[in-house]
């Protein structure tokens, strides 16, 4: 036994993530691209990384999804690889035909230091109708969400137009967990106030299903011009800490009024919503169809009390998907005191029950006798929900191994009462 | 190059390796995945042994339970454990960390061994891995492997050699048998690139049972460490992912001495095949006596024929279909064979991820004219309308192609969740191509929208 493994021994701290729900940014960002319309997230980086992404988006969307990449080789890696990246940008788009090009610099590019003005510059000259935008996407920057909103940021950033104000529309830049169902329901909330929402990026039109026929690239989702006229909105309506700046830059910019929310889950989260939609519109009424479903929850929030008073969930999800679940729980008594998030933001270090970590601290914790009634995790939950006989309900990114979880709904009232449903549910046991 | 990855490339089993090296290691032109990927995937199903990628959080969380590989023992494989490195570790090394995470995992988790993988990060910033899993495997007496394969270094073919190469210089010879206790080594076989997937391995297992050849040690489908370690003392190695892992089977050659067939388990055909080549093999050496030998031929017609029987419900449904199939490796081939065994013909065969042997033995199978070489979407959407198929078979990628376009298909690739090797599985295989063939969705699908429909005929007839 060496002198070093005694000395270590004492001084050791964790350094081994086992079973992590976080997943790459360059994977988020992934993620965020197929809500553009005729977009590719294209890989700079080894072929694993490019083909693995396809592999997982396709598993969760369950539809054909493209993604291009440099492959990077050895030779590129020492030589440098922005002479082979132009080359392989270059094919790709005389055969494909895309109009955003996402060019996602990964962890090799990162490392060494790359840089892409000269890059951006020929391209730009050579291809004057696409668009192509740099996103910073290392391992080593955050996951998930971090992808997700630094790919929206560098859209709006790029593109976003200023001009004089269009009365009645609005931006919406949803929170990274919100699936199409999401969306949907925030267009239709929004239309019930005569509001037109661009919706950046609209994974409700991209990837959802509604696709015919094959083709290479998502044909619907946001468009250049949508991009562009988001700067003349009345006003943009951003969910969750992550997506904030985003919000901001519009505000900043172009003078587009940022109304943000941690969450528009829940009944307070739900009226904020419509109260900001009304103070907006100055509207004094509301549509009977909002009035029926804020009563339907009301509703249902008593006929569960019994069953869910005093549950204990576990959660393992993205921190702003937690902060969305946690101020509906908290108004039906349900304890969540074992919540993970791979990474805790600055913003959200107030709530101590939220903690770094993985869904092996789940486990530690179920070992050493902690009562859960539920989990609230992705997929990867599985193999620990089954070993411990626990009911799972899977939110978050990846889920592959259910159907149509993209239309499930965890916004507004309806989201509401779509949530408590399924939790209780899960729960009852007979 | 480094050492390995020469001796990857240059490999004397291959047919193929005429002009000088990388010629028998198939290389794709994009599209698929790299170095990393290919190794792990060949190590993962070792079941009792712990897999800490050294990396990035793409490569851990990536392949976290990313492929269907069944196991009826210690489900250890299935946790997933990174270094998920931050800009600290790059900037001032993460060499600690990694020897710090080896010792942890082997203190939580006690693994029969750790199988350490370095990624592009850690090669970059030119740590030393191999010298960490030897000091560490000293301090904890566990045997910890280091598998240098970061994606840059090639596709996946590539990663599938560097496994085989690892396993052969750090695990199998390690192992020793009780002679008196154990299995009749000399009539034993190994079974090398089946990686038990939806349980396929399963199907095969009882099979050799049946015909009385004890299974030493399977590489790597549902298996335990100390089993690949002692592969060595069989008398036989069967082949199936025949390209992936050949230097497995030449290097036991070499190295022990130890013949190599190669066979498939997809297809009553082909399982026939195997399993009677087993059985000549150890007949021509006399290591089974004439009676045993003629006693198992006959069990095996005897299991083919029920199997044929089986299957005549199906074949009347599925005779004279036709199919595109697009598969790499060892099933580039042997399905077109299953296939045949249903009655269905295969009008073109995608070629893209097969190597120069199995290219040969499609171009026996359905000649040169119906090898596809471009597989794009567009080109595989083609063919299907061109030769009027009635299915894609294909793995996961393609599967919302077909849809989309409202085509049958079937999965045959790592996602799967039914098996489809063995008898059994040629039956599952059968009854799968049926469900989805006579499934009603795909004329509900086609019928056309209220608004799509001729409207104003429709007005005139409800006034």
């Amino acid at each position: 036994m060496s002198v070093l493994y005694e000395t270590l021994k004492e001084s050791r701290i964790e350094a081994v993530r086992v079973n992590p729900i976080k997943v790459a940014p360059g994977l988020g960002a992934g993620y965020a691209a197929q809500g553009f319309c005729k977009a590719v997230p294209f890989y700079h980086s080894a072929p694993g990384c490019n083909f693995l992404s396809k592999v997982i988006l396709t598993q969760h969307f369950m539809e054909p999804i493209s993604t291009a990449g440099s492959d990077i080789k050895e030779t590129a890696l020492i030589f440098g690889g922005t002479k082979e990246l132009q080359n392989s940008i270059q094919k790709f788009c005389e055969k494909s035909k895309p109009e955003i090009v996402f060019i996602l610099s990964s962890s090799i590019p990162e490392v060494r230091g790359e840089e892409y003005s000269s890059l951006l510059y020929n391209l730009k000259t050579k291809y004057s109708n696409i668009q192509f935008i740099v996103v910073s996407t290392p391992d080593f920057q955050g996951g998930f969400s971090e992808g997700f909103a630094s790919l929206v940021y560098q859209s709006i950033f790029n593109l976003a137009e200023g001009g004089e104000k269009t009365a009645n529309q609005i931006n919406f830049i949803p929170a990274p967990y919100m699936t199409a169902g999401d969306i949907d329901e925030f267009i239709e909330i929004a239309e019930s106030f005569e509001l037109q929402t661009i919706v950046i990026p609209d994974l409700s039109s991209g990837p959802d299903g509604s696709k015919e026929k094959f083709s290479g690239m998502s044909v619907q989702g946001t468009s250049i011009e949508q991009l562009k006229l988001s700067g003349r909105s009345t006003a943009t309506f951003t969910v969750g800490a992550s997506m904030k700046p985003a919000g901001d830059f519009l505000q900043d910019q172009h003078n587009v009024k940022h109304i943000h929310f941690d969450s528009i889950t829940g009944l307070s989260g739900s009226d904020e919503l419509i109260k900001q939609l009304m103070l907006l519109t100055e509207k004094s009424e509301v549509p009977a169809r909002i009035k029926r479903l804020r009563a339907r929850l009301k509703d249902i929030m008593i006929d569960t009390h019994l069953l869910l008073n005093e549950k204990n969930i576990a959660m393992a999800l993205e921190v702003d998907h937690i902060a969305a679940l946690k101020s509906l729980f908290n108004e039906i008594g349900i304890c969540s005191e074992i919540s993970i998030s791979p990474r805790i933001d600055t913003q959200m270090k107030m709530d101590h029950s939220i903690q770094a970590g993985t869904l092996y601290d789940i486990e530690k914790k179920l070992a050493s006798g902690f009562i859960v009634d539920a989990i609230i995790s992705n997929t990867h939950g599985k193999e620990l929900a089954t070993k411990y006989n626990i009911p799972l309900i899977r939110s978050g990114f990846p889920i592959t191994d259910r159907y149509g979880m993209n239309y499930n709904i965890n916004i507004g009232y309806k989201g509401s009462i779509y949530l408590i449903r399924e939790l209780a549910n899960s729960i009852k046991s007979v | 190059m480094n050492k390995l990855e020469q001796i990857a490339f240059d490999q004397p089993g291959c047919a193929h390796n005429t002009s000088g090296h990388k010629k028998c290691v198939h290389k794709p032109s994009g599209g698929e995945s790299c170095a990393f990927d290919g190794a792990y995937i060949v190590l993962n199903p070792i079941r009792d042994t712990a897999h800490l990628v050294h990396g990035g959080i793409t490569c851990g969380a990536h392949n976290y339970e990313s492929r269907g590989a069944y196991s009826s023992g210690s489900r250890l494989y299935k946790y997933c454990f990174t270094t998920d490195l931050s800009e600290n570790d790059i900037v001032f090394g993460a060499e600690e960390k990694l020897r710090n995470a080896i010792i942890e995992v082997h203190e939580k988790f006690n693994p029969s061994a750790i199988f350490v993988y370095q990624t592009c990060i850690p090669a970059m910033t030119g740590e030393d891995t191999e010298k960490i899993c030897q000091t560490a495997a000293e301090d904890i007496q566990v045997p910890v492997i280091p598998v240098i394969a970061p994606g840059f270094m090639g596709h996946k073919n590539l990663g599938n050699r560097i496994a085989g190469e690892t396993l052969l210089k750090y695990v199998i010879g390690t192992g020793e048998i009780n002679r008196s206790l154990e299995i009749d080594s000399e009539l034993s076989v190994n079974i090398i690139g089946e990686y038990n997937i939806a349980g396929d391995i399963w199907n095969i297992l009882p099979l050799y049972k049946k015909i009385g050849i004890p299974v030493m040690a399977k590489i790597t489908g549902d298996a335990d460490y100390s089993e690949v370690a002692k592969a060595h003392h069989a008398g036989l190695n069967l082949m199936v992912c025949s390209r992936a892992l050949i230097n497995i089977a030449s290097g036991m050659k070499e190295k022990y001495g130890i013949d190599y067939i190669e066979v498939s388990y997809f297809g009553i055909n082909n399982t026939t095949h195997a399993l009677k080549e087993t059985l000549i093999y150890f007949h021509n050496r006399k290591i089974i006596t004439d009676q045993f030998y003629f006693e198992k031929m006959e069990m095996i017609n005897r299991m083919e024929n029920e199997a044929w029987a089986s299957l005549i419900p199906y074949k009347k449904i599925l005779n004279g279909r036709k199919a595109v199939v697009y598969s790499g490796g060892v099933k580039s081939w042997s399905m077109i064979t299953a296939l045949t065994d249903l009655g269905i013909e295969v009008t073109a065969a995608g070629t893209k991820k097969s190597s120069e042997g199995d290219k040969d033995k499609i171009e026996q199978l359905i000649g040169k004219d119906r090898m596809l070489e471009d597989t794009s979407p567009k080109s595989l959407l083609e063919t299907i309308k061109n030769t009027n198929a009635d299915f894609l078979i294909a793995g996961s990628r393609n599967q919302y192609l077909a849809y989309k376009e409202k085509i049958p298909y079937l999965d045959i690739n790592q996602e799967r969740h039914t098996s489809y090797g063995g008898y059994a599985g040629s039956i599952n295989l059968a009854k799968d191509l049926c469900l989805t063939l006579k499934s009603p969705v795909w004329e509900t699908v086609k019928s056309s929208a209220p608004w799509e429909n001729d409207l104003e005929n429709i007005f005139k007839a409800a006034t």
